[in-house]
């Protein structure tokens, strides 16, 4: 085993993946099983965060809605909760679209569990409505838009709700052929509400041809439109909002901030999955593997990107510059850049960078859950320096305007809205079957473990 | 106690499979003879390895000499000459990282050939028992062993279907060469 | 779907040395041609040297013109070796085993060729020694860190030093195949260069487990070297140039170059060595679609730049982006980096039967490259074009026949060290394709065979 030597040296034999051996009937049963009946640990869960949502949308009333739209600072932590879900359950799916590009075979039973988070983009939907009427009118002030008609409020909620809209399609699309799996499966009880969903799906070709283009074509709009969005949020909710601040880089930081984050989320929602959700027969090595790699490589891009911003404005030294390094990185918001530089860099890659631990499964989870946490501080900064300046229409900061520091209220808001959202993930598992029948079962014929002289060898189809 | 070598030459996979279960049967274990191929196979192939090897060390002891001259360089050229460019302080780090971040891969990338040389064993230019089909598709099997129990190896992979055994003449150095120059010409 | 060649071990090894054993019409032709090329470029350089920088069409206040565009073409041409080889072997994508060999050279060429212009820009190049490097004990002068002259030779010799390390680990077992083969003088130089490699079973695993440690670090080295080229220009306050995203833009814009050039190259390969069986159609689809995401993220990055420009809506930014739009030739340029850059090669790409179409492909590819010619003209000229307070004289950069002359040798240049490369190394690796060759499997799904890997982890 690998395992049982240092870390600069291993043995040269790993143990092979899995290879799912299991006959067909199984992945059948495991999949409607949460539909059938959820189990204490679910409804404990899904009532807990019904509360947190109540508590969240208590919180945003009696918090910014009574403060009204004439301020916005008191809105700091909706935009905070609203930008932290678009980083996360928004870009989840976007990592389900990837693999499935690049036909990864490791990402049969890991896709649902990134797509299902597309099921609570109603929450930073509805906070972005109540945010985008805080945005000044962006004739006389520094915005891409450069005082075009409707800009910024109709522009970008179109684009907000074409994103939502699509993100919905696609995982309901996603998830079609398994909901014909258990309109016919899932017993009397069930078969009404999945005959609706699944809308007479037979599996024949044309249908099934009809669904892989389906997917394919819904998930790569849905990238454009998630990269266009967060462009689109980064700049108008961001930058637009600290006077002086063009940072061209910043949009694309944001985006691949939040990529990193939708990994991070995909994995812990993976380990809890294995943990407590039945699914250790589906989820091993071979995932986590994969998606610690890739979180590896997402944190090592966050240096990246900020280094390049940071360098830039550090060798520029204008008055304008300096006053945004203060503000942004060094000033009143180090503490929450700092937490967000560890987790979000530092822990992925000191735990990361070791093999061993990348092949092994809590790490990668653990890296992900720190980066969850690194990625709400991160919001935490840059909104609260955004949301914090007054006069847009000033060429650079004049001044540093001090910390905003959270009330009770809002971090009430922010935990309880954060929960709904889960909340809401989770009641998708109640129509949407975890492991993706279709997808696992379709696996099963491209991957064999076959002998091959004094060994023996995982074989993988590669029918395309 | 001489040892001596033997390389059996078979000419494909199933043969050479044979070589070595008539090595194990002898009492050879894998870690007692090398295999010889064109291109890698998949592990295990020729029965399990037990190898170890320190690869992983050496790019990290290149990146901790490579940061430490980056370091070096960077911090003492800014003290031992300090003007001041570009309104930047005299001792100005984020430049320094830049160029310590070059010299740090620059020497793990040099340090991670090093260490791929010596874990590999090479160079060999002196290297014996070799045969130039290995490279064509035909797989070696090398076997060192005490030089009175070679002729029995011998014996035993030419049974097994050795297309060749090619024994290593002694004293080693000097003839070493013989079975690869008439490879090479071959 | 795949189309695998079933041929023998020796099959194989003849095809691929084919271009080092023999030598086609095509390949004198090419020497030739490209040869007098070089000539030309070599002899525009000691011109240049004798007579001073003063014949080429610089000019104040346009004091980098052609040579500096051709630097950072170059540069981005040379990302290619490593985006292709590092990623692809990291994600074991199983398409890469044709590829690398050449992506990689083609890096180390286009680099030496990328260095050569900044080089030969200072004019006195003898004195970039210690511009450079910290050597100089008796004056007590040292090189100033903060300067992109000490950042920007330390990461493309990083970089150089690393993609020669990287080609030479993964050649020494085609070097020992060629020691083999070979006779005379070719099997002396081959013998030493193959370091007596013999194909243990444990050579071959340290092999493999160096080929993804120099991935890996590759990988980060590739991505510091554009970023840095693009400091060279960012850190400046220079209008439009002191941006904050030249760096990953400068870096997808070197992968969409660099990623194009390889198409190119595949193409001629198959065409001029006959690799029909090995760099097939399934390998053009699989780099088609790398490159749709590829250029379409390039195109972000692109407008992310513009837009930025325009939102400071300072004077400077704006007589530049003026300049740009509108003042000639700036706007043609413009019309071909978008159309050749991306709106004409990335719908192509987006359809399978145009992947796979390899005539198509190879005029796709070389659009790009113009188009990213043009768009490192588009960016980098017009920066210190504009007239300023204190500006004395003041001209458009119209580049000379000094100029036109390294641009055009110095694709020769990359072009006849290509071709020479090709007698001494096989461009396809050989060893590669034999372990490509020992890992197919094949999986039966009920009438359907389908092609299959054997997987490593």
């Amino acid at each position: 085993m690998a395992s049982s030597h240092g870390t600069t040296t291993h043995n040269w034999h790993r143990p092979l993946p899995k290879v799912w051996d299991l006959p067909p009937q199984r992945i059948v049963a495991d999949g409607l099983r949460r539909i059938r009946e959820g189990g204490a640990t679910y409804r404990l869960l899904l009532i807990l965060c019904a509360i947190l949502g109540v508590v969240g949308v208590v919180a945003l009333i009696a918090g910014p809605v009574l403060a009204g739209w004439g301020e916005r600072q008191p809105w700091t932590y909706v935009a905070v909760t609203f930008g932290f879900l678009m980083s996360t359950i928004g870009s989840a799916p976007c990592l389900s679209v990837a693999t499935r590009l690049v036909r990864s075979h490791w990402r049969r039973p890991v896709n649902r569990l990134a797509e299902i988070w597309a099921a609570g983009m109603i929450v930073p939907l509805i906070l972005f409505f109540l945010l985008v009427a805080l945005l000044p009118n962006t004739e006389g002030r520094y915005s891409v838009w450069f005082g075009w008609w409707g800009a910024p409020w109709l522009w970008d909620s179109l684009l907000m709700v074409a994103l939502v809209v699509c993100g919905y399609a696609f995982l309901y699309t996603a998830a079609m052929p398994d909901m014909a799996v258990a309109r016919d499966q899932a017993g009397p009880n069930h078969n009404g509400r999945f005959a609706r969903l699944a809308r007479g799906f037979r599996g024949s070709v044309q249908e099934w041809r009809t669904i892989d283009r389906g997917v394919a074509y819904l998930g790569v709009l849905y990238v454009l439109l998630y990269v266009g969005t967060m462009t689109i949020i980064a700049s108008d909710f961001i930058l637009s909002l600290i006077p002086g601040n063009n940072s061209a880089i910043f949009p694309a930081t944001y985006t691949v901030q939040a990529f990193e984050s939708g990994i991070a989320l995909t994995l812990v929602t993976a380990g809890i999955m294995r943990w407590r959700g039945g699914a250790a027969d589906y989820l091993d090595r071979e995932q986590f593997f994969a998606l610690g790699k890739l979180q590896l490589a997402l944190g090592l891009l966050w240096f990246y990107f900020h280094w390049t911003e940071f360098i830039i404005w550090w060798y520029g030294r204008t008055p304008r510059e300096t006053a945004l390094l203060k503000l942004l990185y060094f000033g009143p918001y180090f503490v929450p850049f700092a937490i967000a530089f560890a987790l979000m860099f530092l822990a992925p890659l000191s735990i990361l960078l070791w093999t061993r631990i990348r092949m092994g499964i809590a790490g990668p989870i653990v890296a992900g859950a720190l980066v969850l946490v690194g990625q709400v501080f991160e919001q935490i900064r840059l909104y609260s320096a955004s949301f914090s300046n007054v006069d847009l229409r000033l060429r650079e900061l004049d001044f540093i305007p001090t910390a905003y520091v959270p009330g009770v209220w809002d971090i009430l808001l922010l935990v309880g809205l954060v929960g709904g959202a889960i909340g809401l993930g989770l009641v998708t598992l109640k129509v949407v079957p975890y492991p993706s029948i279709w997808e696992v079962t379709g696996g099963l014929w491209l991957r064999a473990r076959k002998p091959f002289y004094k060994t023996e060898v995982v074989v993988i189809g590669k029918p395309e | 106690m001489a040892v001596s070598g033997v390389l059996g030459v078979f000419k494909d996979l199933d043969t050479a499979i044979a070589g070595v279960d008539a090595l194990n049967e002898l009492g050879y274990t894998r870690a007692d003879f090398e295999v010889l191929t064109n291109a890698p196979y998949p592990e295990g192939t020729f029965g399990e390895e037990h190898g170890m090897h320190r690869l992983g060390l050496f790019p990290l002891v290149g990146a901790a000499c490579g940061f430490s001259v980056g370091l070096l360089i960077t911090g003492a050229t800014q003290m031992a000459f300090p003007l001041v460019t570009g309104g930047k302080p005299l001792f100005s780090i984020p430049p320094m990282i830049i160029i310590m971040y070059e010299g740090t891969l620059l020497a793990a990338v040099i340090f991670t050939v090093i260490g791929l040389l010596f874990e590999s064993r090479l160079p060999r230019l002196g290297s014996n028992l070799y045969d130039p089909r290995i490279t064509a598709g035909y797989i070696g099997l090398l076997l060192h062993a005490p030089a009175e129990k070679v002729s029995e190896a011998a014996a035993a992979l030419r049974r097994a279907g050795a297309e060749d055994v090619i024994l290593e003449e002694q004293p080693a150095p000097a003839a070493a060469k013989a079975p690869q120059r008439k490879g090479a010409s071959a | 779907m795949q189309e695998r060649h079933s041929h023998s071990n020796e099959r194989i090894i003849r095809d691929l040395l084919r271009p080092v054993t023999q030598t086609s019409m095509m390949n004198w032709v090419g020497f030739i041609v490209l040869g007098a090329l070089v000539t030309a470029f070599l002899f525009v350089i000691a011109w240049m040297f004798y007579w001073g920088i003063g014949v080429s069409g610089l000019s104040r206040p346009n004091m980098w013109g052609f040579m500096i565009v051709n630097f950072v073409f170059w540069i981005g041409i040379s990302h290619a070796g490593v985006m292709i080889s590092a990623i692809l072997r990291l994600t074991q994508a199983e398409w890469r085993r044709p590829v690398t060999r050449a992506a990689e050279v083609m890096t180390m060429f286009s680099l030496v060729t990328a260095m050569i212009f900044p080089f030969i820009h200072t004019g006195r190049p003898w004195r970039t020694l210690y511009w450079v490097f910290p050597y100089d004990f008796w004056r007590g002068i040292w090189p100033d860190v903060r300067s992109a002259l000490v950042m920007d030779p330390s990461a493309v010799f990083t970089y150089l030093t690393g993609t020669i390390l990287f080609v030479y680990v993964t050649t020494i077992p085609d070097f020992a195949l060629l020691r083999d083969r070979s006779t005379g003088w070719r099997h002396g130089l081959y013998r030493v260069l193959a370091l007596g490699f013999k194909g243990e079973e444990r050579q071959w695993k340290i092999q493999i487990i160096s080929g993804f440690l120099l991935a890996a670090i590759m990988l980060s080295i590739f991505v510091s070297v554009h970023s840095i080229v693009s400091w060279d220009f960012a850190f400046s306050l220079d209008p439009v140039w002191h941006s904050t995203v030249w760096a990953p833009y400068f870096v997808i814009g070197a992968v969409h170059s660099g990623v194009s050039a390889v198409v190119t190259l595949m193409a001629i390969m198959r065409w001029m060595f006959k690799f029909d069986d090995y760099i097939r159609h399934e390998h053009f689809d699989a780099i088609g679609r790398l490159l749709v995401v590829v250029g379409t993220t390039w195109m972000w990055f692109f407008l992310l730049d513009i837009f930025f420009d325009l939102w400071r809506q300072d004077p400077a930014d704006d007589a530049i982006m003026h300049i740009r739009f509108f003042e000639w030739p700036y706007p043609l340029l413009l019309a071909f980096v978008w159309i050749f850059g991306y709106f004409i090669p990335v719908p192509i790409w987006a359809f399978r039967r145009f992947r796979r179409n390899i005539k198509l492909m190879f005029w796709a590819s070389i659009m790009v490259n113009i188009g990213m010619w043009a768009e490192r003209y588009w960016l980098v000229i017009p920066g210190l074009q504009a007239k300023y307070q204190w500006t004395f004289d003041w001209t458009a950069y119209r580049p000379g026949p000094v100029e036109i002359t390294l641009v055009v040798g110095s694709f020769a240049f990359v072009g006849f060290l290509l071709l020479l490369f090709a007698k001494l190394i096989p461009p396809v690796p050989v060893w590669d394709e034999l372990e490509g060759k020992h890992l197919a499997a094949e999986i039966q799904v009920g009438k359907r065979t389908v092609p299959a890997i054997v997987r490593e982890f």
